[in-house]
């Protein structure tokens, strides 16, 4: 193919080799792994530099992002997976690789987008390869690639498991952190025949779920029900929320003395891991 | 001649025991297709096989498109390449017949069958690259949020599914813009504080991908994974509930690239039935369409 033309016909996009210009040489150059140093609180970190060397231009042709391996540097303790974060990046020139409109709320993200698929993925593990780049981004000697991070926390929402046999319901807090270690859930079996399910908030904090039981004053809920009345009531909600598990959702639950979730946790700093893999291009001797 | 990037889908609501043949996938009126590649969903490792343009089979037996796991097993895979192209004329059919060796019914069986449709040179409104340019690698992001579990749209066959529909991809008016791959994934935000999100997973979620006059690039709505992939594919779900390779990132691969100028859009269209699922609800589907900024010199 002549270079610097595109037919059709022949591939489905251009692709046009990355030659090297007379008078130079290239060279492979992996860079990393490099930190990448996140709050780990859901907070925004700006301005994270990799900083590359300043003997020649490099040229970007891969990246990947990792949280514990760049190239075959292992990091111990383990850090968490890149379970997704919203990334910008700006090359040595300033120029972001990125535009982004709004999340899910409705507020604008300043060109962040979710990394996942762009510059990593969820498998932890070595990756010789890493997500390619192109066209191949050239840096200066000397410059940075400035990273923005808004990584997810790293702490966990309270939690509560009850589990029956093979099926198990979670209720999980509905606001992240230390402040759902307070509220509390309780099934109540009202030792009564033919009372209909139902739920209240009591103190703001505690759920009290009073069972439904039949004739005979025998409990009737399923787990699938009262999953089904939680998230449907928008003063629970605001506490908490419940998911089921196991193959039998139609299982009947038993009653449970008022029970406190736990687990909530604040998140913590925490390092990805970056590399890049391209070539340094340096003048031939004269 | 002008190639547009085009995705067939053939939808079959029940596939008995036994399996079915001569399944017709009727194509368009309005171009020849160029089939390249073949892959499967919720077929497992039954099988299928097609009839070429010339009315043959294409294969003596009962294909695959599911690959080795290393472990002794099937796994799906990006699908089976057809080369070279097989072109089937202008209206013209692919004959389908498809296998069930389960001994019971196969629901929601879909084959995607991806190409290009070729049109002559004038035919569509189509701009490429400028005489000299230079490119920068981009990623544009748009984000669908709270799209609902389920709902009663029947532009998927076999599902009644939820319908958000023109979703705008715009670009920017500094630089035209290729798209070559796309990705889409669930994801939400958490913060020390904040809300806790539900759980953000999405399973029976289909797209239709349209250019700016509202051509749409497939037939019918096409399978998330297959036309965006995720970065995040199911790594904690059993193979038997994933039609995606486990574990790997598999980007939509768009082919031939669809050539973007300044301030022009892309719209797409989301439909979505995850009723028969456990813990589904609304999610946050980030997609983002990858490739370079053209600027011209």
């Amino acid at each position: 193919m002549r270079r610097g033309c595109y037919d059709q016909r022949e591939v489905y996009r251009p692709q046009w080799a990355y030659s090297t210009p007379k008078g130079f040489h290239d060279e492979e150059w992996i860079m990393g792994p490099f930190p990448l140093v996140v709050p780990g609180t859901g907070a925004l970190a700006l301005n994270l530099p990799a900083q590359l060397d300043d003997d020649v231009p490099f040229y970007i042709r891969a990246i990947m992002i990792d949280s514990t391996l760049g190239t075959s540097e292992q990091d111990f303790p383990p850090q968490p997976f890149f379970a997704g974060a919203l990334v910008r990046i700006r090359d040595t020139y300033g120029n972001p690789l990125t535009a982004a409109g709004v999340n899910q709320t409705g507020a604008a993200v300043d060109d962040l987008v979710l990394g996942l698929g762009v510059w990593a993925n969820q498998q932890n593990g070595l990756n010789a390869f890493g997500f390619v780049v192109e066209p191949e981004v050239e840096c200066s000697p000397g410059g940075s690639i400035i990273f923005d991070i808004l990584a997810p926390t790293t702490g966990a929402a309270a939690t509560f498991f009850d589990t029956i046999g093979p099926e198990s319901i979670e209720f999980v807090a509905a606001v992240m952190g230390t402040a759902g270690n307070a509220f509390t859930i309780q099934l109540i079996d009202p030792g009564a025949p033919g009372v209909p399910l139902s739920v209240a908030v009591v103190g703001g904090v505690r759920v009290q779920v009073t069972l439904a039981t039949n004739g005979a004053s025998v409990i009737t809920t399923t787990f699938a029900e009262l999953q089904a009345i939680i998230n449907a009531t928008p003063a629970v909600l605001a506490l908490m929320y419940a998911l089921i598990f196991g193959p039998t959702p139609d299982a009947v639950v038993t009653a449970l003395a008022e029970t406190p979730l736990g687990g909530g946790s604040l998140g913590a700093s925490f390092t990805y891991n970056g590399t890049f893999i391209g070539v340094k291009r340096f003048p031939d001797c004269l | 001649m002008i190639e547009r990037h085009h995705d067939y889908q053939l939808s079959v609501t029940t596939v008995p025991p036994g399996g079915l043949i001569d399944v017709p996938l009727q194509l368009d009126t309005d171009a020849p297709f160029a089939l390249r590649l073949v892959r499967s969903r919720q077929l497992g490792a039954s099988g299928w096989r097609f009839r070429t343009p010339r009315d043959q089979y294409q294969s003596t037996q009962l294909r695959t498109d599911l690959v080795p796991s290393g472990t002794g097993g099937l796994t799906p895979g990006q699908g089976s390449v057809i080369y070279p192209q097989l072109v089937y004329p202008v209206n013209g059919t692919i004959v389908v017949d498809i296998g069930n060796n389960t001994g019971a019914p196969l629901t929601n069986v879909r084959i995607l069958f991806r190409g290009s449709k070729l049109f002559p040179d004038g035919a569509l409104p189509v701009a490429t690259y400028p005489p000299k340019l230079s490119m920068l690698p981009f990623t544009y992001q748009v984000v669908a949020p709270n799209v609902p579990v389920t709902g009663t749209s029947n532009a998927v066959p076999g599902l009644n599914c939820s319908a958000t529909l023109n979703n705008i991809f715009n670009v920017r008016s500094d630089a035209d813009f290729v798209a070559r791959y796309l990705a889409a994934d669930p994801f939400a935000l958490t913060v020390d504080g904040g809300p806790t999100p539900f759980p953000q997973s999405f399973t029976e979620c289909y797209v239709r991908l349209m250019d700016e006059s509202r051509k749409p690039y497939s037939n019918e709505p096409i399978h998330i994974d297959d036309l965006f992939s995720q970065g995040s594919p199911w790594a904690g779900q059993p193979p038997e509930m994933s039609n995606n390779l486990l574990n790997a990132f598999l980007p939509g691969l768009l082919t031939p690239e669809i050539y973007l100028q300044k301030e022009q859009a892309l719209y797409f269209d989301i439909f979505r039935d995850d009723s028969a699922f456990e813990n589904q609800f609304p999610v946050n589907i980030y997609f983002r369409f990858q490739g370079a900024k053209v600027f011209q010199r």
